[in-house]
């Protein structure tokens, strides 16, 4: 489950699959924000755009409802995560920082448990302080729904502007 | 030089003027004379000149049988007649010794003249005679011998003969090439080699027209993936920087929890998972 040792520095092998701490996680979520935001434009660009095809002429920029944005923040946010971390277990911000979210004896989530762990995070993303708290670094999440974030180096250096080729599922 | 080496047997000299006794060369009025001698020495020379004849007709696909007849009737009247001649002088140098010993012990008879010292003298200048035959006879063979093997080494392939007749691999076989090798002064050797000369005599342009450097630039570039190279590089740069990030972020964990435990004054929890061992 963890990265070959041969590529990983001697200093670093002792923490492979020891859950990650308060700073690590935030870290991760931040440049994960920093991902969502970009989703989030990008979205809001093409919608732009497939409007200013449809009607020219008449062309605004869409301007959504309070409500409508706050539901496709959620819904973005829910469905990022969940697909990251059923698919590798790394969301991008722990792809650069070397973490892997894991479920009960280190096994990879399933489908629901993402779903909810995503939905856990996006509704209460406070709930990552109580990793600090925590004496086996647990936030809310990983309580309630008995998952892990765990160091977990990729063998491959992570490229901008997308994830390594050696990310494993 | 090899022979047949005759001298007086009476003497007890050999050719070299020295004697076997250690005393002056004398009459000893013995009866050790060979008659047979003479004879012997024709006889060789006859048969020599034979056989030189028969080797002659022989060649010349001549051989006439009459002429063998007669050198057999030649040696065989010699031989009767050394034998008839052997016979009467023994006879006579009996009678000559008894005789001659009865003048010797007559104390008349002229110092000078005494047939002792007239015998000495003559084999002093049968020694000088014979000592002057040697030399003429070495000097006969080195003028012959050159010429001689000029002539033969001309008529014979040498290099045939050695290699048909010489076995060369056992020769080589026990050669020891490494002693030879260690004796040769490498150094030495390719001190004397000018390099610069060689350089300059060789034809470079040749030698490029000939390569075909596209080829080989191809085969060069298929070899060593370059865009595995680039990707490399560039990975190694970014891998160090994404290390030190992770390498920080695991250390600001530990100062985090270390913080939090003392904080609430407690110890480090259990951060490990159950079937994720950290590697060795």
């Amino acid at each position: 489950m963890t990265a070959p040792a041969s590529r990983i520095p001697k200093e670093a092998r002792p923490f492979q699959g020891r859950r990650a701490g308060l700073a690590t996680r935030v870290v991760a979520s931040a440049l994960d924000g920093l991902v969502l935001l970009a989703l989030f434009a990008g979205g809001y660009a093409i919608w732009a755009v497939l409007i200013f095809l449809w009607s020219p002429s008449g062309f605004r920029f869409p301007t959504p409802s309070r409500p409508l944005l706050v539901a496709a923040g959620y819904l973005v946010c829910i469905a990022y995560l969940a697909l990251c971390w059923r698919i590798s277990g790394r969301t991008y911000g722990n792809e650069v920082i070397g973490l892997r979210v894991v479920g009960r004896g280190g096994r990879p989530l399933g489908l629901v448990a993402a779903l909810a762990r995503a939905a856990l995070c996006a509704v209460f993303p406070l709930g990552l302080l109580w990793t600090a708290v925590s004496r086996d670094n647990r936030s809310v999440a990983d309580l309630i729904l008995r998952t892990s974030v765990v160091y977990d180096w990729p063998t491959a250096p992570v490229r901008a502007g997308g994830f390594s080729a050696a990310a494993r599922p | 030089m090899s022979g047949v080496v005759l001298y007086p047997a009476e003497f007890g000299t050999q050719p070299d003027g020295q004697s076997d006794s250690g005393e002056e060369p004398v009459a000893s009025g013995q009866p050790a004379h060979d008659p047979a001698v003479p004879w012997r020495v024709a006889r060789l020379l006859l048969e020599a000149a034979a056989r030189s004849a028969s080797a002659v007709d022989g060649a010349l696909n001549r051989v006439p049988p009459a002429r063998q007849v007669a050198v057999d009737v030649m040696v065989g009247g010699g031989a009767v007649a050394s034998e008839v001649a052997g016979r009467v002088a023994g006879r006579l140098a009996a009678a000559g010794r008894s005789i001659g010993g009865g003048v010797l012990g007559l104390p008349l008879v002229e110092e000078r003249l005494a047939p002792r010292r007239a015998l000495s003298r003559l084999a002093e200048r049968g020694r000088q005679e014979r000592a002057a035959a040697t030399a003429d006879l070495q000097h006969l063979v080195a003028a012959l011998v050159p010429a001689v093997t000029a002539a033969v080494l001309d008529r014979i392939d040498l290099t045939a003969v050695v290699r048909d007749r010489v076995a060369l691999d056992a020769l080589v076989a026990e050669v020891d090439v490494d002693a030879v090798a260690g004796r040769i002064d490498v150094d030495a050797v390719v001190a004397r080699v000018d390099v610069d000369t060689i350089a300059n005599r060789v034809d470079l342009d040749a030698i490029v027209d000939r390569l075909d450097l596209v080829g080989l630039a191809n085969r060069v570039i298929d070899g060593i993936d370059l865009p595995e190279i680039i990707r490399e590089s560039t990975g190694s740069v970014t891998g160090d920087l994404v290390r030190g990030v992770r390498m920080q972020g695991i250390e600001a964990d530990q100062a985090v929890a270390g913080l939090v435990a003392r904080l609430l004054r407690r110890r480090p929890g259990r951060s490990g998972v159950d079937g994720l061992g950290a590697p060795p």
